[in-house]
């Protein structure tokens, strides 16, 4: 196996110092608060679940396309909303609801360690799945996101403050030093993150061969002058009523469905 | 011949009843909503108490305008006495809607939760108890409002002899704009010192204990000048007005410099450089005003209050600590401009304050040290120090430089309240906001409001971990 991608489990030991404060910077693993030293296992941490939750509220909004928030910008107040859960309190968690939660430990990982986030067992036999994005960039600074549903046949009760998740570490080649520490999308957050999928770079390539789509043009022979014309559908897509041809100026009535023609006709 | 006012009087009585009607209807849509706590419930139930007493009073009117119709129709004066005291009903009215707004506003939706925390953590350990309701309001000011104080008073003007409530409701009116800037939530402290001020008596305690205040002639006539240029020519300024507009104003201010001093107390450099910078920007240094002394002269106060605590000399060794790096020396170089600043004026009170200003300013000194006695008694141990500025906040700062909330000091240990806002003000007053934004490659302000967001957390899970390990 070759030094970039042989993955060893840090012991418990290891976690432990590389969570001191005199560690040097770059082998630093940060998971505060740590409540409860028995948090650590070996080569594991326990998450504990945070006290901030995005909900999905029903909407006119009718369907989730990242293509329409990169180019339109996305209003995430339209249909998520946060709330605040404080310890000792408790949020249902009902049948088939899909929620965003988060970790009550931010986490800062070095350069040399990756970790997976993983469900406790006993709250998956309840029928909580905790994530599905789950793994950890080195180099990672924040609260982990964990996409909660409940996959049973009753309301679950989240109490903020309990072990929820685990960070599962594996030791990695160090990325280099010249890679600056904080370029995801979801660095340095302090709360569970509403999606970020628009800000990906392929949304403009796909943008652009969507308007490349979208503005080509029908060609059809004019009525009046019998010459071959051209009609923008990005204009007239969905259209009904009067377009000057090309070459004549005649005034042609057109009808076009979805970018397709209908009919078309001399205007009297 | 018919009496027009009394179609006046039934008609302000009526629209007074029907204030009512319409405020009950408000009161019981809020009663109606889920509250986290039983104060705003109480608070609602208070406030329909007095509305009803208001009602008992203008039902009253409303028969008295029906029974003696006959009489009053002849008799304008009576009918004017009608039309003031339901206009004096009203005005109650519409102080207690004013309750409905900071109901509403001290939800989530408005109050983050993390400056709840903040005050939940600055009152810990004073033994005093209160419901607080946080407030945020537009502008940048802070302020306070004794709810039940006041509750009681509209009691009383309505006859009721016994107090509305035993339970005590405080509102903190805070920046609505600056609620995710934990550093200038300093200031809160400040309005914390007024709520002590309040229960603990520190103002009268002081003032009980001045020898009594005589004026001579010339002091006299000087303050009739002043007050005569306050409230403009055209109005007289009796004898009597005199003594109680210095008294008043002694102690006004006595209360605005107890409150710095508890704020001093919990905070430490936090406080005093936030309220430097905060009133450096809203107002002008000298200004004095019959509320507040100048800034200048409270920050001198709180200088040194500073030195008197040892923080003069811990923020001088500061430059040669090597775990705050250049940070350390910034700070302390930062501290010797606020102490120019302070005292730069050779004159104080300044050359712009007038004589009252002046008069009220030394009494004021003259009591300081009693003042500061008072305060140390109440706080005892409370409070933040120099010592743990010197250990907490650079291990804080590290922390902070590294991108990660400083809740803690080490495992297991979380940081106060004040430790983590002062290692977020070493960010606001020196070149290490340059660490985070070269981390970030953000401009300043963005790094800025990224160290913000993280001394907010900071303090939101140090207090999560200190009530889990309590609760153990």
């Amino acid at each position: 196996m070759s030094d970039q991608v042989k993955r060893v489990f840090p012991g418990k030991e290891d976690l432990l110092r590389r969570l001191q404060v005199d560690t040097v910077q770059d082998k630093r693993l940060y998971v505060t608060p740590l409540i409860d030293p028995a948090q650590i296992g070996e080569g594991t941490i326990d998450l504990r679940c945070g006290t901030e939750f995005i909900l999905f509220r029903k909407s006119r909004r009718s369907v989730v396309d990242p293509l329409e928030d990169s180019i339109r910008g996305r209003k995430t107040g339209e249909y998520e909303e946060k709330t605040y859960v404080e310890p000792g309190r408790f949020l249902y968690l009902h049948p088939g609801q899909f929620i965003l939660g988060c970790s009550l430990e931010y986490v800062r990982l070095p350069r040399d360690l990756s970790a997976f986030v993983v469900g406790r067992s006993s709250w998956g036999r309840e029928g909580l799945i905790i994530a599905t994005a789950t793994f950890v960039n080195p180099t990672y600074v924040g609260v982990i996101t964990l996409e909660l549903v409940n996959e049973g046949e009753a309301p679950i009760a989240i109490y903020p403050g309990t072990r929820i998740a685990q960070l599962v570490f594996n030791a990695v080649s160090p990325v280099s030093s010249d890679k600056p520490l904080v370029e995801s999308k979801y660095n340095v957050t302090t709360g569970p993150t509403f999606s970020r999928l628009y800000k990906d770079p392929e949304w403009k390539l796909i943008g652009e061969l969507r308007r490349h789509l979208d503005s080509s043009t029908i060609k059809c022979m004019c009525p009046e002058c019998r010459k071959m014309t051209e009609i923008d559908v990005s204009t007239y897509h969905d259209f009904e009523g009067e377009v000057p041809c090309s070459n004549c100026h005649a005034v042609l009535l057109v009808e076009t469905d979805s970018g397709h023609l209908k009919s078309l006709r001399r205007s009297h | 011949m018919v009496n027009n006012y009394y179609s006046l009087a039934r008609s302000v009585v009526l629209s007074s009843r029907q204030d009512v009607f319409l405020y009950n209807e408000r009161l019981d849509d809020l009663l109606l909503q889920d509250y986290p706590f039983e104060s705003p419930r109480e608070l609602i139930v208070q406030a329909r108490r007095l509305v009803n007493l208001i009602d008992r009073d203008l039902e009253t009117l409303q028969t008295q305008l029906e029974e003696e119709k006959k009489q009053l129709l002849t008799d304008e004066g009576l009918c004017e006495d009608i039309i003031d005291s339901a206009r004096i009903k009203s005005q109650s009215i519409g102080a207690l809607l004013s309750i409905t707004r900071m109901i509403e506003v001290s939800t989530r939706e408005y109050t983050p939760q993390h400056a709840v925390m903040f005050v939940h953590r600055l009152i810990d350990g004073l033994n005093l108890r209160a419901a607080f309701f946080l407030n945020p309001i537009p502008g940048l000011n802070f302020s306070y409002f004794n709810i039940s104080r006041f509750l009681d008073r509209v009691s009383r003007a309505l006859g009721e002899a016994e107090r509305v409530s035993e339970t005590k409701i405080v509102i903190l009116s805070f920046p609505q704009t600056h609620q995710s800037d934990p550093i200038i939530h300093s200031l809160l402290a400040h309005e914390i010192g007024h709520w002590i001020n309040d229960e603990r008596k520190i103002v009268e305690n002081v003032f009980a204990r001045m020898v009594p205040i005589t004026l001579g002639r010339e002091q006299v006539e000087f303050i009739r000048a002043d007050i005569q240029r306050r409230i403009g020519a055209g109005r007289i300024v009796r004898e009597s007005d005199i003594m109680s507009e210095f008294v008043e104003q002694v102690q006004k201010w006595l209360a605005e410099v107890a409150s710095d001093l508890v704020g001093t107390r919990l905070l430490g450099p936090a406080f005093v450089f936030t309220l430097a910078n905060l009133l450096s920007r809203i107002q002008d240094p000298d200004a004095c005003s019959s509320d507040y002394p100048s800034t200048r002269m409270r920050a001198k106060i709180q200088i040194e209050e500073l030195e008197r605590h040892k923080y003069g000399e811990m923020l001088a060794g500061l430059a040669s600590q090597t775990s705050l790096k250049e940070s350390g020396g910034e700070l302390s170089n930062h501290y010797i401009a606020l102490k120019q600043f302070a005292s730069s004026n050779s004159q104080l009170p300044p050359a712009m304050a007038s004589h009252l200003d002046s008069m009220v300013f030394d009494l004021l000194q003259g009591h300081l040290l009693d003042l500061k006695r008072e305060v140390d008694l109440i706080l005892g141990e409370l409070g933040f120090s120099s010592a743990m500025f010197r250990e907490d906040v650079p291990r804080l700062v590290s922390q902070l430089a590294a991108l990660v909330p400083p809740c803690e000091i080490k495992i297991g240990e979380p940081a106060s309240v004040a430790s983590i806002v002062n290692s977020g003000l070493v960010f606001m007053e020196t070149s290490a906001i340059e660490k985070v934004r070269n981390l970030l490659k953000d401009d300043v302000i963005d790094a800025r409001q990224n160290v913000n967001a993280l001394t907010f957390k900071a303090i939101e899970l140090s207090t999560i971990e200190r009530d889990m390990e309590k609760s153990d």
